[in-house]
């Protein structure tokens, strides 16, 4: 706009008017316009503010990846660990490698593999380190450790882009990062406050499934079914109910997929339904706390998990409902807010209808609390 | 004339303006209210319900305290986070059992 006023502007200068000095400026001003339009420079300048703007975010992103850290170093002194630090710069830059995918054969079960030996590495780890903290506590320790590890993988992704994009002069890759940074920015600092929830213990966003599971099976009688995680009987609308979830108040997801195919197995596939009730991401524009209905394996997670509950239900014929409660990827990790929370009475009043429309009294039917049950025991 | 110079100059201070406001975009930090975490907790036998802050160890389906209605044993129902100003403009009443 400012452009082709001045160029308006220019001409008449140059020629109208009798003020020599002023005529000269605006020649001079059109020019520079003209030069920095058609040599790119223009873009330079662009270029050299976005650079600027992407590296307030990341010093930011940098402040917040070094406090996880600490954070994560005296949180394990504070359950009594002693070699904190070195633990927590040994497994910073913890990773996997994720198994072939081009040659799918048995891929569910070599990716499971890797995460339990994932999680085996991180576990003992910790334990070593807090040889006399409850099995909660060491739960607790490792999330706020893999809080560290994502911020400080976020950080250092974002530099090296950033970096790169400047070494090279591509502007395309700095303008991508200048518009995706304040996404990245919330999602971090929404990682950075989860750690407050880790440590205080707090019900996360996530936990939803697990909160609904504790809650319908208040009264039953609980014992373990796999590692983490935690099975009970109840009776419902005269229906037995088998309630499956992670075993809390510890940060956990548990193995659901591995319960859940268990307990068909022991039945011998005499189970009328599986109901699994989990977050799902809304879409921008949605309501927070909005409950729906499908079918299918509501669980998120990398695949075995779901793979299991898939094949067992396919094998035999046992259908799948999935009431999923709709909330942000920030509030899925963040303290659980009340329209989560309230959500609750939404997802059991849809329980007892699918009892009653789509099940007989005395059917046996599975209903599987997906999440992370930190905060939410059983 | 005079008009001319005047012209001028507003181009120049506003184009002045402009780059120094786009030099100088302000940073976004996600707006933060001041936030409380509740604790709800729910009695056993009677259903009386009350919430009160919440305190590090507190977690769901934890038996807490004794129901001042009836005596009998309360058991933790729910733990969320509320915006404090909501909270003021309820009051901190408790909830009558339903
Ligand atoms: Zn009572």
């Amino acid at each position: 706009m400012i452009c082709s006023v001045l160029y308006l502007n220019g001409p008449a200068g140059l020629f109208g008017a009798d003020n020599d000095l002023l005529s000269l400026l605006n020649s001079i001003i059109f020019l520079v316009f003209m030069i920095l339009l058609f040599t790119g420079l223009n873009q330079k300048i662009q270029m050299m503010i976005w650079v600027k703007n992407i590296r307030k975010y990341l010093s930011r992103i940098e402040v917040m990846a070094k406090e996880a850290k600490v954070k994560s170093v005296e949180t394990i002194k504070k359950m009594g660990g002693s070699n904190a630090e070195e633990l927590v710069n040994r497994m910073i830059e913890f990773f996997i490698i994720s198994p072939v995918s081009e040659e799918p054969t048995g891929l569910m079960r070599r990716l499971e593999h890797l995460l339990n030996i994932r999680d085996d590495r991180f576990k003992k780890a910790i334990k070593a380190v807090l040889p006399e903290a409850s099995k909660h506590e060491v739960a607790n320790a490792g999330v706020i450790l893999e809080i560290a590890i994502a911020l400080n993988a976020i950080f250092r992704t974002v530099r090296h882009y950033l970096i790169l994009g400047e070494k090279t002069n591509n502007w395309i890759l700095i303008t991508q990062l200048q518009l995706e940074m304040p996404q990245i920015y919330k999602l971090s600092h929404a990682y950075y406050k989860a750690i407050d929830s880790f440590t205080q213990g707090k019900p996360i966003g996530d936990g939803i499934g697990p909160l609904v599971a504790a809650v319908l099976s208040k009264d039953g009688n609980k014992k373990i079914i796999c590692e983490d995680t935690i099975m009970s009987e109840v009776e419902r609308k005269g229906r037995k109910l088998i309630v499956v979830k992670a075993e809390g108040p510890g940060a956990n997801v548990g193995k659901p997929g591995e319960a859940v195919a268990k307990l068909v197995k022991e039945y011998e596939g005499n189970i009328k339904r599986i109901i699994m009730v989990d977050a799902k991401l809304k879409l921008e524009g949605e309501e927070t706390g909005d409950v729906i209905e499908g079918v299918g394996a509501a669980i998120g997670g990398l695949g075995p998990e779901k793979f299991k509950i898939e094949n067992i239900a396919a094998h035999y014929n046992i259908p799948l409902d999935a009431i999923v409660i709709k909330e942000s990827v920030e509030e899925s990790i963040s303290a659980m807010t009340k329209r989560i929370a309230d959500a609750v009475d939404k997802v059991l009043e849809i329980i007892d209808r699918t009892l009653i429309e789509r099940t007989k009294e005395g059917d046996i039917v599975i209903v599987a609390g997906i999440g992370n049950t930190v905060g939410i025991a059983q | 004339m005079d008009y001319d110079m005047l012209f001028t100059l507003m181009l120049i201070v506003i184009a002045t303006l402009c780059i120094v406001m786009l030099a100088a975009r302000r940073f976004q930090k996600p707006s933060e209210g001041k936030y409380e975490t509740i604790t709800l907790r729910e009695c056993d036998s009677c259903g009386y319900r009350e919430r009160r802050s919440f305190v590090k160890g507190d977690y769901v389906l934890k038996i807490n305290g004794v129901c001042p209605k009836c005596g009998g044993t309360m058991t933790i129902m729910k733990i969320y986070v509320e915006k404090a100003e909501a909270r003021r403009q309820k009051g901190y009443k408790q909830i009558s059992p339903q």
